[in-house]
């Protein structure tokens, strides 16, 4: 099962956006600047918005899905418990283990946004897809509910999955980086050679390049290691 | 048409000259093609076609019944394509400088601020709608009568949560009445020349030689 | 000095505490309180008990600069000027003063490109700045921050913190989920439940967590 990316060519009122590349089965990180295109780029290839030229090829992919930003983008019911029938998860999954036990017939509208994040992603990741785009995932979670995600995350063992994120600090291992950099997509290879030729790294990162304390991978607990053994 | 006061104006004298009579909703649909970037309009806002298709069915119905429905299409018709001219040609902020013109600092103001947040809330809405609709496409649901009203019901409980965050920055803002804005406008020559075309085109539906018009078609049947 | 006292609100209570000048941070979970409580600082919601004064009077007639976490819910008005030039228009400030001010903030920001665009066509990171410029245009004493950088990148996130540094407010309140953000404050409040369980300077607090992963990684790597 593959993803292709074949000369894609994105144009907005105030950006453009080339990608050319072939995504595997495994964990891909799209990083990039606020406003480089990763949230169009995900909408472009989960099929959602058109564009100027290129393609897109799923190659042996069956069920999709694209996580967007903002999880009050994804509500369709008015309740908790509609809205987790409406990603087809069966409630006492959901609720049972989790602080949102009991309040199922709560307003979809109710929770705070962090929270809401946290139960949309909850739906979300009970299912398995094929292809799971994860747009700025982490955006509205607190340390430990990030921590708890990239867990889950790296249980994604099957499938192509493509996390598109800004964020630098709190992230799961991953097997293979990208960056929207200048208007191109740019595939910075495997991990962990990637780390050194990756140009969004935090600044951490790269003092421990600088060091050559190269991390394994771009985990928190990979990152650690490596300040550790410094 | 880029001043908003005379844009204002002219639909307002056009859709009555087109209310009023078919020959008024004639000369509309005249103006309309003489003075507006037709195309452009009709790419830029969505729900043309769907709306031309409820105004054609019940003028097909009308014209069944009472032999009316011509002459309701194209008064329809034409009242249609001069909103639709009037919201394609709307520039943001300008309300507010329109509201200031007509009513001051204090009410015109308020006036001006309420429907710049009007036309904020219609595109929210627009977009609040694609995104409700790429959810259910994403989650498989599909998109069918049943579901109009649990998407409506969603879209309103959004637009009110809205409204209450906006107040909220109208509040921490400083807002408590009114507010200081020295209002500009950008005026060109065809804006005049337009305007005084849908003056004569009113004149032309509302003065009586219309009704010499319907004599001289009478005295011609009856002739014949 | 901000003042708090008894305060009861929801979930928030809070006995007795007073926030310095300068820049204060505030860290928690998610629904431990800290939207709620910066909205009662802000004026925006109103306690059910107790009081809060900044520099001896209540929210309500003190000038405070918001800025919210989602972008998109920071603007009222289409275009970048008029959003921009909104607290003093309310303010029946006179439109030359107006335009000044707006130039000036806009040039202090950095974002004299984008006063001429519409709102809907800026990026995230854009739409902060334009909130903030929105926010310090009228010059308040205070300005209050919801987790605005989970939108941004580092690189519009220095350049704001750079921004907030030189922003001229005595009181500078925000939350946020970055620790090294949190470790740049003067002063740092942990939320729990709606009590704070932790105050004190950044190099009080953090050791108290230092086994949880709200101590900032770059203080353990000792930089």
């Amino acid at each position: 099962m593959k993803l292709v990316l074949d000369h894609l060519t994105l144009v907005q009122d105030n950006f453009s956006l080339t990608a050319h590349g072939e995504f595997l089965e495994g964990i891909h990180l799209v990083s990039g600047a606020v406003g480089s295109g990763k949230s169009t780029l995900a909408l472009a290839i989960a099929g959602l918005i058109s564009f100027e030229s290129g393609s897109v090829l799923r190659d042996g992919i069956g069920p999709m899905m694209l996580s967007f930003q903002f999880p009050d983008y994804h509500i369709t019911g008015m309740t908790l418990e509609e809205e987790c029938v409406s990603w087809g998860c069966k409630p006492e999954e959901i609720f049972s283990p989790s602080d949102l036990h009991g309040k199922n017939h709560q307003s979809s509208f109710s929770l705070s946004r962090g929270e809401l994040k946290q139960f949309h992603l909850s739906c979300l990741l009970n299912k398995h897809y094929d292809l799971l785009l994860l747009d700025e995932p982490f955006s509205s979670l607190d340390c430990e509910s990030k921590k708890k995600l990239c867990h889950r995350i790296s249980y994604q063992t099957t499938g192509i999955t493509i996390i598109f994120t800004h964020e630098q600090v709190i992230l799961p291992r991953v097997d293979r980086i990208w960056e929207i950099k200048d208007g191109k997509l740019l595939d910075r290879g495997t991990l962990p050679d990637a780390i050194r030729r990756w140009c969004g790294a935090s600044s951490l990162i790269k003092k421990l390049i600088a060091q050559e304390q190269i991390p394994h991978n771009i985990s928190y607990e990979d990152v650690l290691e490596a300040v550790c053994r410094t | 048409m880029q001043d908003v006061r005379i844009r204002i104006c002219a639909s307002a004298l056009l859709s009555y000259a087109a209310f009023l009579n078919f020959y008024g909703a004639a000369a509309v649909l005249l103006w309309w093609l003489v003075f507006t970037p037709r195309l452009r309009i009709i790419r830029r806002v969505r729900p043309v076609i769907g709306m031309l298709i409820i105004i054609g069915l019940v003028s097909i119905i009308l014209q069944a019944i009472d032999g009316s429905g011509f002459s309701y299409f194209v008064r329809m018709l034409a009242i249609f394509l001069i909103g639709l001219w009037l919201a394609s040609d709307y520039q943001p902020g300008e309300f507010l400088h329109v509201g200031v013109w007509l009513g001051g600092n204090r009410i015109g103001f308020e006036f001006g601020l309420v429907a710049e947040m009007t036309m904020q809330s219609l595109l929210t809405l627009l977009a609040d709608l694609d995104h409700i609709y790429m959810a259910l496409n994403l989650k498989g649901i599909p998109v069918t009568v049943k579901n109009i009203v649990p998407t409506a019901t969603l879209l309103i409980h959004k637009e009110l949560a809205r409204a209450k965050e906006n107040a909220e920055l109208l509040a921490v803002r400083g807002y408590h009445q009114g507010g200081t804005l020295k209002p500009v406008f950008l005026s060109g020559k065809m804006d005049i020349i337009a305007g005084l075309g849908a003056v004569l085109v009113i004149v032309f539906a509302v003065f009586p030689f219309v009704n010499f018009l319907y004599f001289d078609i009478e005295v011609l049947r009856g002739l014949l | 000095m901000i003042e708090i006292r008894n305060l009861q609100y929801r979930t928030v209570h809070v006995d007795h505490l007073d926030i310095p000048h300068g820049i204060t941070t505030i860290i928690g979970r998610n629904g431990s309180g800290k939207t709620t409580f910066l909205r009662l600082c802000a004026g925006i919601v109103v306690p059910d008990a107790g009081t809060i004064l900044i520099d001896g009077k209540p929210p309500r007639q003190t000038d405070i600069g918001w800025v919210n976490e989602f972008p998109d819910r920071n603007m009222l008005f289409s275009n970048v000027r008029d959003e921009i030039a909104s607290p003093l228009r309310f303010r029946n400030s006179t439109p030359g003063e107006t335009d000044r001010a707006v130039q000036r903030i806009a040039d202090r920001l950095g974002i004299q490109n984008l006063l001429s665009r519409q709102v809907q066509s800026l990026s995230g990171g854009e739409k902060v700045l334009v909130a903030l410029a929105a926010a310090l245009v009228f010059e308040p004493g205070i300005i209050i921050l919801d987790e605005y950088d989970s939108h941004l990148d580092e690189k519009r996130y220095l350049q704001i913190e750079q921004v907030l540094v030189e922003s001229g407010c005595d009181y500078i309140l925000r939350c946020t989920q970055q620790m090294e953000t949190a470790a740049k404050s003067d002063y740092l409040l942990m939320l729990e439940n709606g009590d704070f369980i932790h105050e004190g300077i950044p190099p009080d607090v953090f050791p108290l967590l230092i086994t949880t992963i709200f101590y900032p990684l770059s203080w353990r790597a000792g930089l």
